[in-house]
């Protein structure tokens, strides 16, 4: 049994210490999943706080066997898509993947820092230009490594629907870029 | 090898949100373990379901110079005078059984409210992953001319029982239409295809009567800071000089504006600061008289006041003073925008990362950390641990204004193989020696020199607002906050002199006490602590005879356990919280079914197993009557009895504190009292009530101002209860200690040397 599954079980019998272990191991990742989607900093830590916080509320009802981390993302993703609602009249519609598809793959040799900061805030201005749903999209598939499968379960979405969402560019950059995943 | 499309996402992300980022002392604020800090963005989470974010934080129109205000409850601010229309009635339309109703709408100048209820929605409709969403369930209003309004802000919840309630805001729309309609393309967290989609109800709206409240907003024109003093306050932080009061970053709370209530008062305002290396000062107010005794005042939980930048809105509870009230706040927690770094190399000491350093202090002379303002010297490093995290708690002699110090460790870590990293750590000042205790910890392996950055500190001081309340009405009473029979300062002088157990006070108790699995959780103990036996890891209950203990362990197994023997037998999974009858014939417990966890009863050997409960409720199952016919249950708000002959139940009473499903009342043995926590106006952590079955006689047994009051247990008499405790004063406190209160003189006992909380308390 791993760290986390202990955290998990000592939070389940009600000891709150089990929590700050499990927001210690995972708050990094959570934040910065939350921020890929809503592209703002305060905002991304409010919703990775919610998280944890009924996570920690409902934790009785979770089934321990399952991996945790996996499933705070996957929440992190449904909640923060859920706070960018409020926010439809400043969001473009459903953009193109391809840039920022192309951004994640391209390239053959490791960066230099400089090179490598550079993608980082091409990645971000990219970002920015898809609509919410399509950024926890790109979250699910690249960030979480998610298949599309588990993708359409997760966003309660027709497998076609995620197809389209991640449009016909990112199969062929896959194809090029990352042959060893196209046969998901 | 170039990096993976996932190792380039979290660059990117990490450019902005750093890997050492620390939720944890905003999350441990909510949860309301630290009262220390309320963080600016703090809003009660319970049960709420979704929150948008508004667009507009600060509305314009609400806050436009030289505009008259008012304030609708549930609604917001509005301006005075302009026309206002609600909705003429209520309209719902029910399809498949599931009931959509629109109850309210009010059309202001600049906003639109709307609340509706969705009713009966069916349980195995709604995703109940928090991984697996839902339909959205978009509301828009359409106007007669066809154009759309969509939501800009609202917040929701549903119900244990699968009823939501929503308060949604839009924009204002023009006076000429009268009529819109509602539009839903579906049910909030349905599945597909198991609900009726695309709702569509009229609106019809009408002038507000002319008794519709609208309380005027009252602008304070100049706020008063009040100079610092040590003397007028109730409970005053403990001080050595004058000096400790010098404003620090130019701190100073501002109140902007009242809204009168019936019951009491709004209160609108925000903190300043003038220094600019802070960027964010969060504090927990509280509210005093002239005479200094302690008003209840608690924050505005509802979303409707539009906060000024950093700003709070508390309801101060009454609408008589004894002359100005005063808004103060004895810590500030303060983030800084230049963090200060200090770093520290145990190697030349001989240290090494091995698991004998542990626990050992080292000695580092004094080393200087720079934070704005305030002098503290690192002494002393401490190898600790925290599951696999670890890291260092490092002392500090500091500034007397420094509560704590919260670091992280930013440099010094080799994070390689490492699929994600973690860190924590919290920060508070002993209260011994006076040293300053700060932790750091990670996942990582750690080197030397190890750089920490001070991001934060908690500081004491004493910053405070006068305001001048209007005249009191005829017949108004000042609230002050309810003086429980044991307070903290009780409780920690019976913590730090226990005092003997008087001779005629015995039992035989169940304990339990936080441990990893296999580690027992379960202990019997004497009452004087002696023949402690370890029994097993779960949460559960000891026969009355107390030969038998029936416990759900890690996977939820329910099993019997011989305590002499330590024989057991499963009687099988998905089994929580038994809990045996009084003549040790049968075991209640909880079972999970297809909608939750429903209340079952069995023999204890196994036999006769009857579900009690068929619903979608969340209970927790405290015990059964003392005549055996009734179990005593919690269910959200209300404490009820079950006849475990029929399945009725019988509400005994409703207390505002909501559990959420963790146990947290008792019934006497005599089946005549209820003890039971429920929320004390003016403090955020819940006391302990003893009431008779109806709810008369009620009496604040225990308060303990930020620490928790756990389960509370009748001794076998029904002379005393045992309640546990959580010092949270300190970091990491993993075990609760009990005490014993006498329920007539309220005299208070810590068991010494007793670890863990009393579960169960029965004759010798």
């Amino acid at each position: 049994m791993d760290e986390t599954q202990k955290a998990v079980q000592r939070l389940k019998r009600g000891d709150i210490g089990g929590l700050e272990i499990l927001v210690a191991r995972c708050q990094a990742r959570a934040v910065r999943t939350a921020f890929l989607i809503l592209q703002d900093e305060a905002a991304a830590q409010d919703v990775a706080q919610d998280v944890f916080i009924r996570i920690y509320q409902r934790i009785r009802h979770f089934d321990e066997n399952q991996p945790f981390e996996p499933y705070l993302l996957k929440s992190v993703v449904h909640a923060a898509l859920n706070a960018t609602r409020g926010r439809m009249k400043s969001v473009p519609l459903d953009g193109d993947l391809a840039e920022i598809e192309s951004l994640l793959s391209d390239g053959e040799t490791p960066e230099a820092q400089a090179e490598s900061n550079q993608r980082s805030q091409q990645i971000l201005a990219a970002l920015n230009k898809l609509s919410p749903r399509q950024r926890a999209v790109i979250v699910q598939r690249y960030y979480l490594e998610m298949s599309e499968k588990e993708m359409s379960e997760s966003l309660n979405a027709a497998p076609g629907t995620v197809k389209w969402l991640l449009n016909a560019a990112r199969a062929r950059l896959r194809e090029i870029l990352n042959p060893e995943r196209s046969s998901q | 090898m170039k990096p993976t499309p996932r190792e380039r996402l979290d660059a990117a992300a990490g450019t902005r949100i750093p890997a050492n980022v620390n939720l944890y002392p905003r999350i441990a604020a909510q949860l309301e373990r630290k009262t220390f800090m309320q963080t600016l963005r703090a809003k009660p989470v319970l049960m709420i379901l979704f929150v948008l974010l508004a667009l507009v934080v600060l509305s314009g129109a609400a806050y436009a110079i030289g505009r008259s205000l008012g304030y609708i409850p549930g609604v917001g601010i509005v301006e005075q005078g302009a026309p206002i229309r609600v909705l003429a009635e209520p309209v719902s339309i029910t399809r498949d059984g599931i009931t959509v109703t629109v109850t309210e709408a009010t059309l202001a100048s600049d906003k639109t409210v709307l609340t509706y209820t969705i009713e009966n929605v069916p349980w195995d409709a709604i995703s109940h992953q928090e991984d697996v969403s839902g339909c959205y369930g978009q509301v828009n209003i359409r106007l007669p001319n066809g154009s759309l309004l969509v939501p800009q802000s609202g917040s929701g919840g549903m119900d244990d029982r699968g009823s939501w309630e929503a308060r949604m805001v839009y924009g204002a729309f023009s006076a000429e239409f009268n009529e819109a309609e509602f539009l839903m393309d579906c049910i909030r967290e349905t599945l597909p295809g198991k609900a009726p989609e695309n709702w569509k109800l009229n609106l019809h709206f009408v002038p507000a009567s002319p008794d519709l409240t609208v309380v005027p907003v009252v602008e304070i024109p100049t706020s008063t800071p009040v100079a610092p003093t040590t003397t007028e306050f109730t409970n005053p932080p403990q001080v050595e000089n004058a000096q400790e009061f010098e404003n620090i970053y130019g701190i100073r709370l501002v109140l902007d504006k009242f809204i009168p209530l019936d019951d009491g008062y709004t209160l609108i305002g925000h903190t300043e600061w003038t220094d600019e290396r802070v960027q964010l000062v969060a504090t927990t107010l509280k509210a005093y008289d002239a005479s200094g005794q302690e008003l209840a005042l608690d924050p505005h939980y509802d979303d409707d006041i539009p906060l000024p930048e950093n700003g709070w809105a508390f309801k101060l509870y009454g609408k008589a003073f004894d002359g100005d009230v005063r808004l103060a706040a004895h810590e500030a927690y303060v983030e800084y925008s230049q963090p200060a770094l200090i770093t520290i190399d145990l190697a030349p000491f001989g240290f090494t990362f091995d698991d004998s350093s542990f626990g050992v202090p080292y000695k580092t002379g004094a080393i200087p950390l720079d934070i704005p303002g305030l002098s503290a010297q690192l002494s002393q490093a401490t190898y600790i641990k925290l599951g696999d995290l670890h890291g260092f708690e490092l002392a500090f002699d500091g500034d007397a204004r420094l509560l704590g110090i919260s670091l992280v460790i930013s440099d010094g870590l080799d994070t390689s193989g490492l699929d994600g990293i973690a860190s924590g750590g919290s920060s508070f000042r002993e209260p011994k020696n006076g040293a300053i205790l700060s932790q750091a910890m990670t996942n990582a392996r750690m080197f030397f020199p190890m750089t920490f950055r001070a991001y934060g500190a908690t500081l004491r001081g004493n910053w405070s607002v006068s305001w001048n309340p209007p005249a009191a009405p005829a017949g108004a009473t000042p609230f002050y906050v309810p003086q429980a029979c044991l307070g903290l300062d009780s409780v920690k002088q019976a913590l730090a002199n226990p005092s003997a157990l008087p001779s005629d006070l015995t039992g035989k108790l169940l304990l339990m006490r936080g441990a990893l699995s296999p580690d027992p959780t379960l202990f019997i103990s004497n009452l004087d602590g002696s023949a402690e036996i370890p029994l097993a890891f779960g949460h559960g209950s000891l026969s009355p005879d107390g030969s038998r203990v029936a416990y759900s362990d890690e996977n939820n197994q329910l099993t019997l356990m011989e305590v002499a023997s330590k024989q057991k037998t499963i009687l099988g999974a998905g089994y929580l919280a038994p809990r045996w009858s009084p003549d040790g014939a049968k075991i209640a417990f909880q079972r999970q079914t297809a909608k939750g966890f429903n209340i079952f009863i069995m023999d204890s050997d196994g036999t006769n197993l009857r579900a009690l409960t068929d619903t979608t409720e969340l209970f927790s199952l405290s015990g059964w009557s003392g005549d055996g016919q009734f179990l005593f249950i919690q269910t959200g708000t209300r404490l009820e009895l079950l006849n475990v002959n029929d399945g009725n139940r019988n509400l005994l009473l409703e207390t505002q504190h909501n559990p959420y499903g963790s146990p947290s009342a008792a019934l006497s043995p005599d089946g005549q009292w209820l003890a039971y926590l429920d929320s004390v106006p003016g403090r955020r952590s819940p006391g302990l009530f003893l009431s008779r079955l109806d709810g008369t006689d009620k009496r604040l047994l225990v308060q303990l101002d930020h620490w928790p009051v756990l389960l509370p247990a009748f001794s076998p008499d029904g002379q005393w209860l045992a309640f546990g405790t959580l010092n949270v004063d300190i970091a990491n406190p993993m075990q609760a200690t009990s005490i014993l209160l006498n329920i007539q003189t309220c005299q208070p006992i810590s068991l010494p040397g007793f670890e863990g909380e009393v579960r169960q308390w029965l004759q010798p």
